[in-house]
């Protein structure tokens, strides 16, 4: 009795797991995932050329001193691959990495894209200082570049049942591509850029009837919640948050503030609420009730909002942002239609009115 | 007539082909869910092996943590999956700032954080970095840098110096002690010339 319910336990427990990385999921959030990070890359790649220019360029701290103590990496990385410390290896990485990022997110070549951008992102992340929020944009690349080889990046025009028509002859677009949603914007009508905009700010948003194996977007989503309870694991095994007084400590460094935040120096009951807070979530709230469906959105807001606070107040740099890409793993395509629908002020915007009079004066023969 | 919506392209109309082999939605099924059977248990096996090698390396160093690091380090060193999130994690008890001055003649001259390029928080982390380390070859070096980007005109004629000073935050239950910078280090650069 006890082996037979065992292995029942086993079989189920296996069948829980095939469920988790194998059930068919919506290619929509991995869609807007390429989008939004091939967006951020650009950014980041940009914000980086100063350093990298410090760091490698032809007169820079390495060149200067033949070995300049940077932290070592077990990545190949193009710095150290053409080592001819100039300027040309510094416009090569960060020229690359921003066309790998706009590459990524345009959705052409979504097998090799993601490898190109890995590569880049390789030759940065820990070559050149960071923090944490580096770490996560590699990682994010890594994910990537597993998702893109295995096929569940690309937008499925090709060979799919359920692409888009490029030319409907007679038959209406499919419904979740109704005239509503996809807008009646003037831009449709350029073939260059309605072709970008549909790519871009259509399709991901509504083709979501097309799955892919659930997996690739779980490395997102375990990673995410690794990071959250890991942080504060950690942070237990210091006195400062075990005793609830780190967030004085934090409010009480100007030099890594851009608000004044030393007025909390007087109210030590607030830190001390907010540094159990910061630890609770960490620690619980976003590691379990983000897979409790009634408490997703909930807790992904409370995130958000978390992440913004500190992204106003404090100086760090690049966590918050790519923390905030990793959220959207846990977005279903639900969710992005009702985010997509608050834009609605601006599809009206954007309507052409223009092509809807041209369209009336065509069929009223005027 | 069928009023054409004007959000597809306007090319020639191309009739729509039937189902190949790969276009059937059998083939995409298949293509789409490739993992079945062996495959499957394979792929699942290594999945479930990355979020344990990344458990492991979230965990805090230890005798057990020593004993595996070697066999899942190439894993996660070589693509990039290193777990650190030490952010805040040990907050310290002092606030700090940084300044560079130029050595002139007359005496020293403040220098703007513009004019050094520490506007950007990754800078800032880096010189922070710089004088956690101590290491004075090391920050000799970023200053020569320093001092060549300055503008010829205001280029200070001997040389520069970068100073940290640090002041204690007060503890919560002593919020009234008003406790003073004091310096904890500081760099020079002298230039060729000098």
């Amino acid at each position: 009795m006890t082996s037979f319910s065992s292995t029942r336990w086993f079989s189920h427990a296996l069948g829980g797991i095939d469920r988790f990385l194998f059930e068919p999921r919506s290619r929509t959030p991995l869609r807007l995932m390429r989008i939004a990070y091939g967006l951020f890359l650009v950014v980041y790649f940009t914000s980086l050329y100063s350093p990298a220019m410090m760091l490698y360029g032809t007169d820079g701290l390495v060149s200067r001193s033949g070995e300049y103590p940077l932290s070592h990496v077990d990545r190949p990385h193009l710095f150290h691959l053409i080592s001819d410390h100039s300027d040309h290896v510094v416009w090569l990485v960060i020229g690359g990495g921003i066309t790998s990022g706009f590459w990524l997110a345009s959705g052409v070549l979504t097998r090799i894209a993601p490898l190109v951008t890995w590569l880049f992102v390789s030759s940065v992340v820990t070559v050149i200082p960071g923090n944490s929020g580096d770490m996560l944009v590699m990682c994010f690349a890594t994910y990537m570049a597993a998702a893109g080889l295995a096929g569940h990046l690309n937008a499925g025009r090709n060979n799919s049942p359920h692409r888009l028509p490029t030319n409907p002859t007679g038959k209406h677009p499919p419904k979740a591509i109704s005239k509503e949603v996809v807008g009646t914007t003037n831009l449709v009508k350029s073939p260059i850029l309605g072709k970008a905009y549909r790519r871009l700010l259509i399709e991901p948003f509504t083709s979501s009837g097309q799955t892919i194996p659930a997996w690739s977007i779980r490395l997102f989503q375990i990673q995410l919640v690794y990071v959250y309870f890991f942080s504060g694991y950690h942070k237990l095994a210091n006195d400062t948050w075990y005793h609830g007084t780190a967030l004085h400590y934090i409010a009480g460094q100007t030099f890594w503030s851009r608000v004044d935040l030393s007025q909390l120096l007087g109210w030590p009951a607030v830190t001390s609420l907010m540094t159990t807070t910061v630890l609770l979530f960490e620690l619980l709230a976003f590691p379990v009730l983000v897979w409790v469906k009634p408490w997703r959105i909930p807790i992904l807001l409370a995130g958000v909002i978390f992440h913004v606070t500190i992204s106003i107040t404090m100086r760090v740099f690049v966590f918050h942002q790519i923390l905030i890409l990793y959220y959207m793993a846990f977005l279903l395509p639900g969710d992005w239609q009702a985010i997509w629908s608050l834009f609605r002020p601006l599809q009206k915007f954007l309507s052409c009115s223009g092509w809807q009079a041209e369209a009336t004066r065509a069929t009223d023969g005027s | 007539m069928p009023q054409e919506d004007p959000c597809y392209s306007q090319k020639p109309k191309k009739p729509v082909e039937p189902p190949s082999a790969f276009t059937s939605p059998t083939a995409q099924k298949m293509l789409q869910r490739p993992q079945s059977g062996v495959a499957r248990f394979f792929l699942g096996s290594l999945l479930l092996a990355h979020f344990g090698i990344l458990f492991l390396n979230n965990l805090a160093w230890s005798p057990a943590i020593a004993s595996v690091w070697p066999y899942y380090a190439p894993y996660v060193g070589k693509l990039g999956l290193a777990q650190d999130w030490g952010m805040y994690r040990a907050p310290a008890r002092f606030d700090q700032r940084i300044e560079a001055e130029g050595i002139t003649p007359a005496g020293r001259q403040p220098i703007s954080h513009d004019m050094l390029g520490w506007n950007s928080s990754r800078m800032l982390y880096f010189i922070e970095g710089l004088c956690v380390r101590n290491s004075p070859i090391e920050t000799s070096i970023y200053l020569s840098w320093v001092y060549d980007q300055i503008p010829t005109p205001f280029r200070p004629e001997w040389g520069l110096t970068m100073r940290r000073e640090v002041k204690q935050i007060p503890e919560p239950t002593d919020t009234n002690t008003r406790l003073a910078w004091r310096p904890k280090e500081e760099f020079f650069f002298w230039s060729e010339e000098e």
